[in-house]
């Protein structure tokens, strides 16, 4: 496993040859793509490549050195920076574009510019707030519901999927005409599955608002998959 | 569907690199912590406290301490769920439902300052760590594990861990301790013992205990670990039960406490034991 010290050190302690860092912006650009792919989606990369232009790779590598000098001293504590922590810090920094709508770029990295002290953050005042942008909540909705989609195929059994699937058409208000047992089986079946499936998704999830939503992946990655 | 499955890879992610203790280090510019500040914890990933209340016992000052985290896909409960953004840092952060109480010598010795919450803010964060409940999917799993992570630096685990449960369903059990042993310990070597640093608080290995002032006199609070809920135990001041039986809430109360000068040894000397 590949470790980051060394060059972070040089980065930090501005000894750092321009060769090597054009060679450590690279592996970011590396990680920030894998971390797109991986852990976000087309959409999302789409969104930064709209807004941060063809060379938003390279303006999020920019952003993860300025967070590694912003946090200086808890990178210099590190004996071992695997590239996994760095994949963690570019996520996070993906998180904080998503929740600015990208206003805040920072084109260029001036190293010079860049040894903020705690002093200096001290003073800061800080807001709480409640609003993110609607298309990142949908991202965090959908990877929620995604998992707890996958959570019920593994955790319900074939005749209980069937049945879920039974509510859900209903639901929808589709004529059920596939299903062979007449409704009222369902219906118990139903009222037997409720509990279990309240335990599996919690009673929040299944009366809550994104019921709908939830329906309708349970619906798409479930149900017309199963017909 | 590994695009579908995107929480299962962030939280092997984290684990991965988090491991299984949390490493902790410590900041060299040593800033005292103050109420409504928010602390980075130094620490791989960091995590986040909001100091929302301060409680001094005694000689040390507590802080109840909300916490926030940058993983935002696991700490994300839903749209009311509160979150704080420092662009300085490049970093957002979500509250997660849980808060630990931490003392001032921690907080000073292994966390940075990052700048104070607006006042009228607090209640914000305050209000959702009651409200928001923990689910039960991947998201509930990351929540308790971090709970578990900091247990050992939380200063009143067990007090901390119960709080939150007792809103919910625990309403205290309250005992009368009688007069006979009222009269016998008012009159033991506990009227007469005086500790160096005088505690009304005492966390035992299984049990958080709090002597406090009421009009009538004195009031214990005792806080028992939520698994020995229905299990018969019986507890004890230096040999003397003041308890037997099963346990039905995790919260007991004793009043007609014996009137000491310094409760620090009485408290010492309690013990918690769970009948086999």
């Amino acid at each position: 496993m590949r470790n980051y010290k060394k060059i972070i050190e040089k980065l930090l302690y501005n000894q750092i040859s321009s060769e090597d860092y054009q060679a450590f912006l690279k592996d970011l650009k590396r990680i920030f793509k894998q971390a797109l792919k991986v852990h976000f989606n087309s959409n999302i990369e789409k969104l930064f490549h709209k807004y941060f232009g063809p060379d938003y790779l390279e303006v999020l590598a920019s952003e993860l050195i300025f967070k590694i000098v912003s946090k200086k001293e808890s990178f210099l504590k590190l004996s071992f920076i695997s590239e996994k922590y760095l994949l963690t810090t570019a996520i996070h920094i993906i998180y904080f574009y998503l929740s600015s709508e990208f206003k805040l770029v920072e084109k260029e990295v001036n190293l010079d510019d860049l040894s903020p002290t705690q002093e200096e953050y001290k003073e800061k005042e800080i807001r709480v707030e409640g609003l993110l942008p609607s298309v990142f909540v949908n991202f965090l909705e959908d990877s929620a519901l995604n998992h707890l989609v996958l959570s019920l195929k593994e955790k319900l059994t074939k005749k209980e999927l069937e049945t879920l699937c039974w509510y859900v058409n209903k639901a929808y208000k589709q004529n059920p005409k596939e299903v062979k047992a007449n409704a009222n089986v369902f219906y118990k079946r139903w009222e037997r599955l409720k509990p279990k499936l309240k335990k599996i998704l919690g009673e929040e999830v299944l009366e809550g608002t994104s019921a709908d939503k939830l329906f309708y992946v349970i619906k798409s990655e479930i149900c017309d998959k199963y017909s | 569907m590994r695009t579908k499955d995107r929480l299962q890879r962030e939280w092997e992610l984290y684990k991965s690199l988090r491991g299984k203790d949390l490493k902790i280090f410590s900041v060299s510019a040593k800033i005292p912590p103050k109420l409504n500040e928010l602390r980075e914890l130094c620490t791989i990933p960091p995590i986040y406290f909001a100091l929302t209340e301060e409680l001094p016992l005694d000689q040390v000052k507590l802080y109840k301490a909300l916490v926030l985290t940058e993983e935002i896909g696991l700490g994300w409960l839903n749209p009311e769920t509160p979150i704080i953004k420092l662009p300085h840092l490049k970093t957002l952060l979500v509250a997660l439902p849980f808060w630990v109480y931490l003392d001032e010598k921690f907080l000073l010795t292994h966390t940075f300052k990052r700048g104070t919450i607006y006042e009228d803010d607090i209640y914000r964060l305050e209000d959702y760590a009651k409200r928001a409940q923990i689910p039960y999917d991947i998201r509930g799993e990351y929540i308790r594990f971090l709970m578990q992570l900091l247990a050992p630096y939380n200063t009143e685990s067990i007090f901390t861990y119960l709080e939150k449960l007792e809103e919910y369903q625990f309403v205290p059990s309250v005992f009368t301790i009688s007069d006979d042993l009222k009269t016998y310990y008012e009159n033991s070597h506990f009227a007469y013992a005086k500790a160096a640093s005088s505690k009304n608080v005492h966390r035992g290995k299984n049990f958080f205990a709090i002597v406090e002032k009421i009009p009538e006199g004195s009031k214990l609070t005792l806080y028992l670990p939520q698994d020995y809920l229905g299990q018969k135990i019986t507890i004890k001041v230096e040999n003397k039960v003041i308890f037997e039986g099963p346990l039905e809430t995790i919260k007991l109360e004793f009043t007609n406490l014996p009137e000491l000068p310094d409760y620090t040894f009485w408290l010492e000397a309690i013990d918690v034991e769970v009948s086999v």
